[in-house]
């Protein structure tokens, strides 16, 4: 019984460029086995070039399913089978496969007549897919909380042998993104979102508490020294606040979450801070000791507000909630900033809150969700309940 | 002329698929997985392109060899004509099909696992890259059944066949 010719003769590029009225043996390669480290991977030709130009990575930790990454993007990654026999045949010249060097070179040279061979290295069980999906940024968020930056981080900053410092659940960049299943652009910018600063290269959220003290010495600094809340001078801000004790960094970061700089394009320019996001922070802060009487909130928010700036209650989409009981409104703090981000989790976290949502309510809670394929009307299908008790009613959510 | 026993035949068996793990549980949980970095040393355009034939079934060989398929000749692959048609003739059986591009591209990845020795730990931990190695663009496709081949010869000769249930050994590719 002759046996076929061992080697990869022909291989891929026999059976990719075949000529009519010709044919070739298919067989078992020399190397044939279930080479486990050789995995398919389906992706859409958009992504080649980030895949060729290494701009890829997974991601995930040894309990979570893996994700791949692009520079922007989030893939979810799914192992589909196959009960079809898929027969793989590496190109000829395959030195990865076949490690041994073989020259076969000579044996075509020599032997026209010999039957063109391709070989098969492995019976494929099926091939990787990827999914796009939303970034795991709710993981972002509790892992920088565990371990807010606040008043205690300042007083060790200024211990000087505090060389033994504490770094547990504190988090560099290289750790967040060993951690958090996202891309690098969603993972700078879910920071971004969460207002999380850098310090001492740790990602750190900063203490509501100690962003209240901060804000207001600026606001109280701007009264003392007469600054012009629209013009604020970075280096004088900064360096009064340093004074009072406060770190630098977070001095800056200061004047980065609550205001902007006037002219974006100008390096140096002064800043201004931001009405709408000041006017929240301090509706927050009084909101903190719990629910309050409408009017008596908007006096004390009125009154806290800086010169200049008007307050709105309209402000407070997304932040607050406002309740009837008798003939009294309350109001009470409920942030969309606090609510998880991953869409099933967030439907139950607002129905807990409320088992029934009125568009306007409800839209604030929403409108940031963004789940790939899946549109805000497709959203509302999948998650709640629509009811409409008449044709011109405003239509209510409710849980399905 | 001499009529050579087929040693593979198609059978059609159901195949199980196994679960795809990236991440295996690590030995120490506290030790911290690095993420996997997709290599290319290919570079675009440059890729090398592999081919995939497939067909509906499972190839078995027989006992006698089945423990020995390196070089194991399974079937002739045919392209009768200028047409992007093909038969392949595995055993007594012949397929029918024909060469169509993927609706996407599948890249080869072959995973490297490097074994890094940390100083002041014996702990060794192993870093998984996946390179690409290949991209398939194409698929030579059977989709038919096979068609037995009656001739009188192999006919005769058929009993030597052998078609047999084995289970299809699952291939988990755990890294």
């Amino acid at each position: 019984m002759q046996q076929p010719q061992p080697g990869c003769e022909g291989g891929a590029e026999a059976v990719l460029n075949f000529q009519p009225n010709s044919s070739i043996s298919i067989a078992y390669h020399p190397f044939f086995g279930p080479h486990n480290d050789l995995i398919l991977l389906e992706l859409d030709e958009k992504l080649l070039p980030d895949v060729l130009h290494q701009r890829v990575t997974l991601r995930g930790q040894p309990d979570e399913d893996a994700v791949l990454c692009t520079r922007s993007k989030t893939y979810a990654v799914k192992f589909v089978g196959t009960s079809n026999s898929v027969l793989l045949i590496p190109p000829s010249d395959q030195s990865t496969v076949c490690e041994k060097s073989q020259d076969f070179d000579e044996i075509i040279e020599n032997d026209h007549n010999k039957k063109v061979v391709a070989s098969v290295i492995k019976v494929v069980p099926g091939n990787l897919e990827l999914v796009e999906v939303a970034p795991r940024l709710d993981k972002l968020k509790m892992l920088l909380s565990e371990n807010l930056f606040g008043f205690d981080d300042v007083s060790e900053m200024e211990d000087l042998d505090g060389m033994e410092k504490n770094v547990k659940s504190l988090y560099t960049w290289d750790d967040l993104i060993e951690k958090v299943q996202a891309s690098d652009d969603e993972l700078r910018s879910g920071l971004q979102t969460l207002s999380a600063v850098e310090i001492d290269g740790y990602w750190r959220i900063v203490d509501e508490k100690y962003m209240d003290g901060i804000l207001n010495m600026l606001l109280q600094n701007s009264v003392l020294n007469d600054w012009s809340l629209n013009a604020l001078i970075e280096d004088e801000v900064v360096g009064v606040l340093e004074l009072d004790g406060f770190p630098r960094k977070i001095a800056l970061h200061c004047l980065e979450v609550y205001g902007i700089r006037v002219d974006q394009d100008v390096g140096r320019s002064p800043w201004r801070l931001d009405e709408m996001r000041v006017c929240v922070h301090i509706a927050r802060g009084i909101l903190r000791g719990g629910k309050m009487k409408m009017e008596n909130f908007m006096a004390e928010w009125i009154r806290k507000i800086p010169e200049g700036m008007q307050a709105n209650f309209d402000m407070l989409e997304g932040q607050v909630l406002t309740e009837k009981l008798g003939i009294e409104t309350w109001v009470h703090s409920f942030s969309v900033s606090s609510l998880p981000c991953a869409p099933a989790e967030r439907f139950s976290a607002l129905f807990r809150e409320r088992s029934k949502w009125e568009w306007k309510d409800l839209q604030p809670y929403i409108r940031d969700l963004s789940v790939p394929g899946l549109s805000s009307e497709g959203l509302l299908l999948k998650y709640t309940r629509r009811t409409q008790p008449t044709l011109d009613a405003e239509p209510i959510f409710s849980a399905r | 002329m001499e009529t050579r026993k087929p040693e593979t035949a198609i059978c059609f068996a159901a195949k199980s698929c196994s679960q795809f793990d990236f991440f295996p549980p690590h030995p120490r949980k506290d030790k911290r997985e690095m993420q996997i970095k997709v290599k290319c040393g290919c570079g675009e355009g440059n890729c090398p392109e592999w081919a995939i034939v497939e067909l509906q079934g499972v190839i078995e060989a027989q006992p006698a060899v089945q423990d020995r398929l390196q070089n194991l000749e399974i079937g002739q692959l045919c392209r009768p004509s200028s047409q992007e048609n093909y038969t392949f003739t595995v055993g007594y059986h012949e397929l029918t099909g024909s060469k169509v591009p993927l609706k996407k591209p599948l890249l080869v990845l072959k995973k490297l696992r490097h074994l890094d020795s940390e100083q002041n730990d014996e702990l060794e931990t192993s870093r998984v890259e996946l390179e690409v190695i290949g991209i398939i663009r194409h698929r030579i496709l059977f989709k038919t059944r096979p068609k037995a081949l009656i001739s009188s010869k192999l006919y005769l000769t058929s009993s030597n066949f052998w078609i047999y249930n084995q289970k299809k050994q699952t291939s988990n590719a755990i890294m």
